[in-house]
């Protein structure tokens, strides 16, 4: 809310610097976000008096004027018709900067000098285009800043109001609030009493059709208007405060909206039909344009002001446009009411409009400040001779709304939540400032009642938050929680998930972290078929665009965007990527479920061309390799790898399935190549995307010892000749079933193919470990076992020594 | 006897000049040491001398031999230095060339953050506990004090999935579902991804939040203030000052923002913080009891205190990171910063 210091000085005679007061209020719950110094961008510009004024000798439409400053005369020329000899004006001298982004400099127009420009209100901001220059009153003295002669200073706090305290989103509230926190009386203007105006109950019956939505209507009535643009004085505050002057009457009642948060809406009385106001709510699909020219389709509930005949207002929000006050208005209604909270909140939000009054109506008004406010506009009416306003107030207010109870308050419990050792006097004395009547009930206790304007006070709580806030919070001392030692739950996922990420690091892959959102047309691009679950994802009701418009249902897709983005603006030669993120889910029954998944993906050089070592494409072994190594560092040790992948966007002969235990727990592979080039990959680009929980499931965290030989190992290698057919998966399978407790390790050191091997056979070759545990072992054992070995993969597989 | 030992001496000498390898000089160690050398010969033969020869031919035969096993392995010695530097001369390496260096990944700066608060805070006690990401509209706003219609919703620009359903706005709902499923008294940390309808210069529309929460039977305020001042000065410093100020959220009361001392400006004023000196970096509270209600504690047994703090934030001001949306561009320029 932006708050006129000078309006607040009409209520509370504050004297402090206004910087102070800045500090003081953000330190009470009332964030001051910037102070805006009204004045210096005036800073320019000085009453002139044009003292000559002659036609310019090269120009039809202008002007050489000579224009006196007090001490000195300028030679200016001049556009404007209005320009004359005896004028009292605004010169811009040299060096003045406009909002448009002109700055006066000392020239020649056709030939004549001018030092300066005389100014339009409209190029000063201070007031309509009216095509001339300023005519100022002919008293002001020449010389005199523009901004000083008219009295433009200002400065204007902009400041974040929580939700709770709408009672402040006014001058007088802020006053109030203020008044309180500097222990300073609040001073309440007691404003004359129109004479003469219509009295209300011939002009007006009032039918509430929705009481619960609107428990009190008041109104009161003017006749006489004189529809004129608002004097200097207001237009300049409306304007500091964000608010366009339209005309008096508009004006007037944004003055009383913004001084006393009381939103009014004048009506043309002429045009209401049926000398009746009906407050009902809207039927269903009834439509209303309001004055902004936008038909609406109202939501079922919505309040609507209308006469005997038709809607003509939306009720807190906007008014009609065929209702709304014109220059032939010669009479005018002026509704003050009080409308619940919810039920323009609902409204609002549901056509999505927000205005200056449905922000107040939909986080509360005083429902006593409704009369103040009327009075205040009809003695502005008044005042600006823009009308005869009435005295007379028509309130409608059935059934009056109970005033508040007193809340039952401990001072022990002020004390023991806040931490602080405030005395009952102390406590009392916080409230009274904040016009809060307090009862002592007993030793300790108190009942406190809070104004009408703090509906926000309810519980024992909301007071505690009061006295806190004024004592300080400051005051309230650093203590440490005196709490009983306990073992903290273990959260297996985030353990996992830290050793996970630990172990890619290490690995050479960088952690992502994707929006959960993405674009339903990747699920296309990366084959997703329409029996698969995730072809079907969360939709957002409300997304911001269409690309993040469904919630993922693949980790990968996120991760190729990446890879493309690193890949068109920096060129990367190489990246390695994983993420650890929620993918969502729709079961057959329309429940959402959420799926912790580990995806990753390498692509291009896998050594950067060093001098060391020479530089190559990543392959899938690659990435094979580093799930190996992450299975292992999390200790998994019943997993096997699966030929062949179901995924449509995996090439099928460089693919596999990740099995643990019984369960499939991922894919991992090549990307089809014709995908690879849709996100600009040149080269082949490698993926794995793992269910999260399943590795979770398999982590192993507890470690054990196995005693190991101290007798000397023997290592023989073995090269086998094998079809082709043969996979090196089914000699592994061959090797693990051969049960002979001294071949203690083996592994393939070679993989061989082409040259003296002929076709269709291949050369793997292993290097086997043998080991006793209590002897040392002779060449004699080892050869026999080796021979066995042999011996049995030629059975088995048809192999061949190399 | 002594001519013997002069001799020994000469053909010793022009052996020694003549050495050329280690092998060499151990050849000339064995001839002229070994058991069967002229010298050990005559060393044994010296008892058979009268006793005044024994003591001077022996004392000249015995510093003979200790003067032959000196100049020996000071010559091998000198022969060792010698291959040594030839050996290091021979392979003539240029070690200023960079390392074979293994890739090495890193970490996304949210983890490091998330990662570094949940430590501080795993070490007072706290577990860290998850919560879905799309949720009721009940533990997100309801039974959070934010019933429909609430002024406060709108402080939340949300992504609903369905009627009921939405993005979580705040990761406050893991509260509620917690303490549902645990008595009192708690310690809990809930970190996690977060979603509003908001996306500009200075908002994504998803980002990471911490919410912590503590429930015992005497919590005040002032230990409200005492955890999140060990918190901040394990985060920023020990020296960093701290304030307090009132605020509001509907599921804590009384509320506070926590401003910090600016990091950029150490509180003279700069762009970081719009000239105040301050930055704001969390919101906190002890627990409203309507939420203790509605979650289905005894706000008469039972008091709380409970934060939420943005690691997005956090880590701009640790990492001097200017642009929101770098966190989620995922440039490998950034990412390998951290």
């Amino acid at each position: 809310m932006l708050l006129s210091i000078r309006w607040l000085r009409e209520f509370v005679a504050l004297e402090v610097p206004v910087q102070d007061l800045a500090h003081r209020l953000t330190m009470s719950g009332f964030e001051v976000e910037s102070i805006s110094e009204i004045g210096p961008q005036w800073d320019h510009i000085i009453v002139a008096e044009v003292q000559a004024s002659a036609q310019h000798p090269d120009a039809d439409k202008l002007t050489v004027n000579s224009v006196y400053t007090g001490t000195q005369t300028h030679q200016v020329v001049c556009g404007a018709p209005n320009v004359r000899a005896g004028l009292k004006t605004a010169l811009a001298l040299p060096g003045a900067a406009f909002p448009d982004g002109l700055v006066i400099k000392r020239s020649k127009i056709r030939g004549q000098a001018s030092e300066g420009m005389l100014c339009s209100s409209a190029e000063l901001c201070i007031g309509d285009p009216d095509g001339g220059i300023l005519e100022l009153d002919g008293r002001l003295t020449p010389g005199t800043l523009l901004a000083d002669a008219l009295d433009l200073r200002d400065t204007v706090l902009d400041i974040s109001i929580t939700p709770n305290r709408a009672d402040c989103l006014s001058v007088i509230g802020m006053a109030r609030e203020i008044a309180a926190l500097y222990d300073l009386p609040l001073q309440l203007p007691v404003y004359a009493t129109p004479q003469g105006g219509p009295a209300c109950a011939d002009m007006i019956a009032v039918d509430i059709q929705a009481p619960d939505a609107c428990p009190r209507y008041c109104a009161a009535f003017a006749g006489d208007i004189i529809i004129a643009p608002s004097p200097l004085w207001m237009r300049r505050r409306l304007e500091n405060c964000g608010m366009r002057s339209i005309n008096n009457i508009v004006d007037i009642t944004n003055y009383v909206l913004l001084e006393w948060g009381q939103p009014l809406h004048a009506f043309d009385y002429s045009l209401l039909r049926g000398k009746k106001i009906v407050v009902r709510a809207a039927r269903s699909a009834e439509r209303f344009t309001t004055l902004d020219n936008t038909t609406h389709t109202l939501p079922a509930g919505a309040l609507m002001i209308c006469d005997a005949e038709q809607p003509r207002a939306l009720a807190g929000i906007m008014g009609g446009l065929d209702s709304s006050i014109t220059r032939e208005t010669n009479t005018i209604l002026l509704e003050s009411a009080y409308f619940k909270p919810g039920s323009i909140a609902a409204t609002g939000r549901a056509l999505g409009i927000k205005t200056e009054a449905s922000q107040r109506f939909e986080k509360g008004v005083d429902i006593n400040g409704l009369i103040p406010a009327l009075q205040r506009a009809t003695a502005l009416i008044a005042d600006l001779k823009a009308g005869r306003a009435a005295s007379d107030i028509l309130d409608h207010y059935p059934a009056p709304i109970e005033a508040p109870r007193p809340i039952e308050v401990s001072v022990a419990t002020v004390n023991k939540t806040l931490g602080l050792t405030l005395t009952a006097e102390t406590i009392a004395c916080h409230l009274a400032r904040l016009h809060m009547h307090t009862v002592a009930t007993g030793p300790g206790a108190l009942a406190v009642t809070p104004p009408s304007h703090r509906y926000d006070i309810k519980t024992q709580i909301d007071i505690i938050e009061e006295v806190a806030r004024l004592n300080g919070y400051d005051t309230i001392p650093v203590t440490y929680p005196v709490v009983p030692l306990c073992s903290p739950e273990r959260n297996i996922t985030r353990e996992v998930g830290e050793q996970a990420r630990t172990l890619l690091t290490a690995a050479g892959f960088s952690e992502v972290i994707n929006y959960s959102f993405q674009d339903p047309n990747l699920l296309s691009a990366l084959r997703i078929s329409s029996d698969d679950m995730r072809s079907d994802p969360v939709r957002l009701l409300n997304p911001l665009s269409a690309a993040q418009s469904v919630m993922r249902t693949t980790v990968l897709g996120s991760l190729l965007n990446n890879l493309q983005h690193n890949l068109r603006a920096n060129r990367c030669p190489a990246c390695s990527f994983f993420e650890i993120s929620n993918v969502f889910m729709k079961t057959p029954e329309g429940t959402i479920i959420e799926k912790r998944m580990l995806a990753g993906l390498t692509y291009g050089m896998q050594y950067t061309d060093t001098w060391a070592l020479a530089g190559r494409d990543a392959d899938i072994f690659d990435i094979k390799g580093c799930l190996e190594t992450l299975l292992n560092g999390l200790r998994i040790v019943s997993y096997r790898f699966e030929t062949g992948s179901t995924e449509a966007f995996l090439i099928p002969q460089s693919s596999m399935r990740l099995c643990i235990g019984d369960t499939v727990c991922g894919q991992c592979g090549t990307l089809d190549p014709e995908i690879a080039e849709f996100f600009d990959a040149a080269s082949p680009v490698h993926v794995f995307e793992l269910d999260f929980n399943i590795l979770c499931a398999y982590y192993v965290d507890h470690r054990s010892y196995t005693p190991f030989s101290r007798y000397p190992a023997v290592q023989r290698d073995l090269a086998l000749v094998i079809d082709k057919t043969i996979s090196a998966a089914d000699v592994c399978a061959a090797l693990d079933s051969f049960k002979n407790s001294l071949l203690k390790q083996w592994h393939i050191f070679d993989f061989y193919q082409g040259g003296s091997i002929p076709a269709g056979k291949k050369s793997i070759a292993f290097r086997l470990i043998f080991q006793s545990d209590d002897r040392t072992l002779t060449d004699a054992e080892v050869n026999k076992i080796h021979d066995k070995l042999l011996a049995s993969l030629r059975v088995q597989l048809g192999a061949e020594l190399r | 006897m002594r001519d013997e030992c002069a001799a020994i001496r000469d053909e010793f000498d022009a052996d020694l000049q003549s050495a050329v390898s280690e092998n060499d000089l151990y050849q000339i160690k064995s001839k002229y040491l070994g058991r069967s050398s002229r010298l050990t010969s005559l060393i044994k033969s010296l008892k058979d001398l009268p006793a005044e020869e024994r003591a001077l031919t022996g004392s000249t035969a015995n510093a003979l031999k200790s003067s032959l096993q000196r100049e020996i392995e000071t010559a091998l010695e000198a022969m060792r230095l010698t291959r040594k530097e030839q050996a290091i001369a021979a392979r003539a390496l240029d070690i200023t060339l960079p390392g074979r260096r293994p890739a090495l990944g890193t970490l996304h700066p949210v983890t490091r953050v998330t990662e570094k608060i949940t430590a501080i805070f795993t070490g007072l006690g706290f577990s860290v506990v998850d919560g879905p990401e799309i949720e009721l509209d009940f533990f997100n706003f309801e039974a959070l004090n934010i019933p429909k219609d609430h002024p406060a919703r709108d402080m939340h620009d949300t992504f609903y999935v369905s009627g009921e359903q939405l993005l979580r706005t705040h990761t406050s709902p893991v509260q509620i579902r917690t303490m549902q499923r645990m008595q009192p008294p708690l310690r809990i940390l809930c970190p996690g991804k977060v979603y509003r309808c908001d996306s500009d210069i200075s908002h994504t529309p998803m980002f990471h939040q911490i919410e912590g929460l503590m429930v015992d039977t005497h919590v005040s305020f002032s230990d409200l203030k005492g955890l999140l001042t060990i918190l901040i000065h394990r985060l920023f410093g020990q020296e960093t000052a701290i304030r307090f100020r009132p605020s509001y959220f509907p599921f804590t009361e009384p509320s506070a923002e926590v401003d910090i001392q600016c990091v950029m400006c150490r509180g003279n004023g700069c762009r970081v913080c719009s000239g105040t000196g301050w930055l704001e970096i969390l919101g906190c509270g002890l627990v409203n009891p309507v939420v203790f209600k509605n979650a289905g504690y005894d706000p008469e047994e039972v008091t709380g205190l409970a934060f939420g703090l943005g690691v997005e934030r956090i880590a701009m001001l640790t990492y001097g990171i200017n642009d929101i949306r770098l966190f989620y561009e995922n440039d490998l320029r950034f990412l390998s910063q951290f």
